[in-house]
């Protein structure tokens, strides 16, 4: 008898042991994945320089819109990806995609609308793809009309036209 | 003497194994706030199960269908076994699962889900997939959708996960511990106000040229499934511009339809026939539908489903 109570009480203490070992937290009503993850920029040279200001993928967000000032427009949607919100800030020639990660305001997109702005390298709207991947190297994947250059979690996308010509110049976290 | 023993060891055993499931019930997410969304699988159980149609798939059905409106308008009795960022082997099991209590005539999947190859948070997988009751179809549920930091175990037994919520345990815990908190109508999450849709984002460029394979996979079991059970597979895509739907995938999508001579409706191009004017009928923007825009395009949605159920 006193070998099984003793089975029992170990069998309860491993359980709770095993419990108390997890280290996330899931709250009630905001079922995050609790642990909060150190996030660090890693775009390598994969970023953008407007007016002195250089921003890339993971940077925090405050700083960088303090120094470009207000935009044209603002909107939120409900966020697929992360928890909360998508914010999306419109500038002139620009977007900014941002979230919210453990209370802090995070660059999650950049999207380059015309020619007026560029990625650090000079590529910008309107250029032959030839001359991108002069600029870029030759380190890219290629599927159909798309280019995709990879540096750490950063993905720079080179969207082409049926001429070549490049239509979309968009950064964005990098998902397996 | 030695019974004695046993019936004491089986005793404490059974204190053990109520107190461990009691303590789960108590600690799980109760999703009584602002995130009803994980609150809507596990209302499915306790309903009739009389439905002549069934609906899968993520917030694009939750959102903007009314069973309520398909009911009243064409006599169609439906349940949305929506949830979430849904995806695309969640709604196979559920449907397995859904199987094994009624016999819809058709099952509508809505494909926005296809997009997703991978489970994106554990956040979304617990709002699937803690509700639903224990069985075969939640086991390969749990199995297929789990992410690497994630324990199995934990979705079997809640207190795992949940124990560090101890702490901040509410009236709502105690109250809804075994009867479900219902926040929906036949699994509809009305939404009533209106953010009219502005300026969308820069479209994002095409991820992938193609859905993924175990996507497509998941999606031809679903058909087989049906098939099995006599239910018509129906396929949609809600008449929303955003998170925007490639015309690859369409293409796709309509290639395999053809193919195994399915249904396949892309409702985005229709959203002005359906009679959506999304300065009014949406409440985020033009994420999802409010309460107006989703009885339109339910009184849309209806016309092709009583033609197929006829």
């Amino acid at each position: 008898m006193k070998k099984t109570v003793a089975l029992i009480i170990a069998f309860s203490v491993l359980f709770c042991l095993a419990a108390c070992g997890q280290t996330q937290t899931v709250q009630a009503e905001e079922p995050e994945t609790a642990a909060v993850t150190e996030i660090r920029p890693d775009y390598g040279e994969l970023y953008v320089v407007l007016d002195g200001v250089s921003f890339g993928v993971m940077d925090e967000a405050d700083p960088v819109t303090d120094a470009l000032g207000e935009p044209r427009t603002k909107t939120e949607m409900p966020s697929c990806a992360h928890q909360g919100s998508d914010i999306y800030w419109f500038y002139d020639g620009f977007e900014l995609m941002m979230n919210e990660i453990d209370g802090v305001n995070y660059i999650t997109g950049i999207a380059l609308k015309d020619d007026l702005v560029a990625t650090q390298q000079g590529v910008r709207i309107g250029m032959n793809i030839e001359e991108a991947i002069g600029l870029l190297g030759d380190g890219y994947e290629n599927s159909g009309s798309v280019y995709r250059y990879r540096s750490g979690t950063t993905l720079l996308s080179l969207n082409t036209d049926s001429d070549g010509t490049v239509s979309d110049i968009q950064f964005s976290e990098y998902t397996e | 003497m030695k019974n004695k023993q046993t019936i004491l060891a089986i005793l404490a055993m059974t204190i053990l194994v109520s107190g461990i499931y009691l303590l789960g019930k108590l600690t799980v997410p109760k999703y009584t706030g602002d995130i009803p969304e994980g609150a809507m699988i596990n209302e499915y159980y306790s309903s009739e199960k009389d439905n002549n149609v069934i609906f899968l798939g993520d917030c694009e059905v939750f959102e903007n269908i009314s069973p309520m409106v398909l009911e009243e308008s064409f006599g169609i009795k439906s349940w949305i076994r929506g949830s979430a960022q849904q995806l695309v082997w969640q709604s196979y099991y559920l449907l397995e699962e859904t199987f094994k209590y009624e016999k819809p005539e058709a099952v509508v999947f809505n494909v926005n889900a296809l997009r997703y190859g991978k489970p994106v948070s554990e956040a979304y997988n617990r709002m699937t997939l803690d509700g639903m009751k224990f069985s075969g179809s939640k086991i390969k549920a749990v199995n297929a959708s789990v992410m690497e930091e994630e324990s199995v175990i934990s979705y079997f037994i809640p207190l795992l996960r949940y124990h560090s919520r101890w702490s901040e345990l509410g009236a709502a815990d105690f109250r809804y511990m075994f009867s479900p908190y219902k926040v929906t109508y036949r699994g509809y999450l009305e939404h009533t106000g209106i953010v009219p849709q502005d300026q969308l984002p820069t479209v994002p460029v095409i991820p992938y040229d193609e859905l993924p394979d175990i996507c497509m996979d998941y999606l031809d079991r679903m058909r087989m499934l049906c098939d099995e059970n006599g239910a018509e597979l129906v396929l949609v895509k809600s008449p929303v511009e955003w998170p925007h739907w490639y015309d690859e995938w369409d293409a796709q999508l309509k290639s395999y339809a053809e193919e195994m001579d399915l249904c396949y409706i892309n409702f985005v191009p229709l959203a002005s026939d359906i009679g959506l004017d999304m300065k009014t009928d949406t409440y985020d923007g033009g994420l999802h539908l409010n309460r107006t825009g989703a009885e339109k395009y339910t009184k849309y949605l209806g016309e092709y489903l009583k033609g197929i159920l006829d």
